[in-house]
């Protein structure tokens, strides 16, 4: 199930995590509609939420959860055969899950047709440039701004 | 494809995460979004999805979000409604 709700939250750091990596072939829908059944299926029993884009063979996820079900699922992710060159983005403390709604959310990205307007920068570019964290941190955010959105007119 | 304008004192940065949805933050803090709903219409929100208008030029809704913002209390661009 993709969405659920934390009413109440326990009383437990929290720990949010940003990593991006390769997959390691093709994704057909059906794949990624199981790799997401998936995700939601272990992240609810993790009580992990979160969210997932995948454009152009590259994924970024959030993930939202205590540090040690975030360890546990990002030893699973590394191992994961799908994915190459997993490289956390983001790493900190979390006050209040972001994703309260998500076990793992997911907007289908559209692929890009054009560069970006004179003046832009582009957010994947961004994320995917191992910048300094500033940056990234910026173009996360600008991700999970564009998640809402979308996410929210369906 | 990420050599746009960076963040200096007081200036807009303006990112594109897909071809129709741009976003404006200043020094981190998000200002709002443009999204182009159809060819030549782009709608401005603020930083709480609230819609401040449509235009028909990406420079008139850039041009309207960077007003808005200005006009905004400074304590209410700190909450940005997204991370």
């Amino acid at each position: 199930m993709q969405q659920q709700h934390h009413s109440v939250e326990r009383d437990e750091a929290l720990k949010s995590l940003v990593y991006a990596s390769t997959a390691t072939r093709q994704f057909s829908d059906a794949e990624l509609d199981e790799l997401l059944r998936q995700a939601r299926e272990r992240n609810e029993q993790l009580d992990i939420t979160g969210m997932l884009t995948f454009r152009d063979g590259k994924f970024v996820q959030f993930l939202e959860g205590t540090p040690e079900h975030i360890d546990e699922l990002m030893r699973s992710i590394r191992a994961d055969e799908r994915h190459r060159d997993v490289s956390v983005l983001i790493e900190e403390p979390l006050a209040e899950r972001q994703f309260t709604s998500w076990t793992m959310g997911y907007e289908r990205m559209r692929d890009i047709q054009s560069a970006p307007p004179a003046g832009f920068r582009d957010t994947y570019a961004d994320l995917d440039s191992h910048a300094d964290s500033a940056t990234t941190a910026r173009a996360a955010r600008e991700l999970a701004l564009w998640f809402k959105v979308r996410s929210g007119r369906r | 494809m990420s050599g746009g304008s960076t963040s200096q004192q007081g200036e807009i940065t303006w990112a594109r995460i897909e071809d129709d949805f741009f976003v404006g933050s200043r020094d981190g803090d998000f200002l709002g979004f443009i999204d182009r709903e159809e060819p030549g219409a782009y709608v401005v929100c603020d930083q709480f999805s609230n819609r401040i208008g449509q235009f028909g030029e990406l420079e008139s809704a850039m041009e309207a979000l960077r007003e808005a913002s200005s006009d905004a209390p400074s304590d209410a661009l700190e909450e940005t409604g997204a991370l």
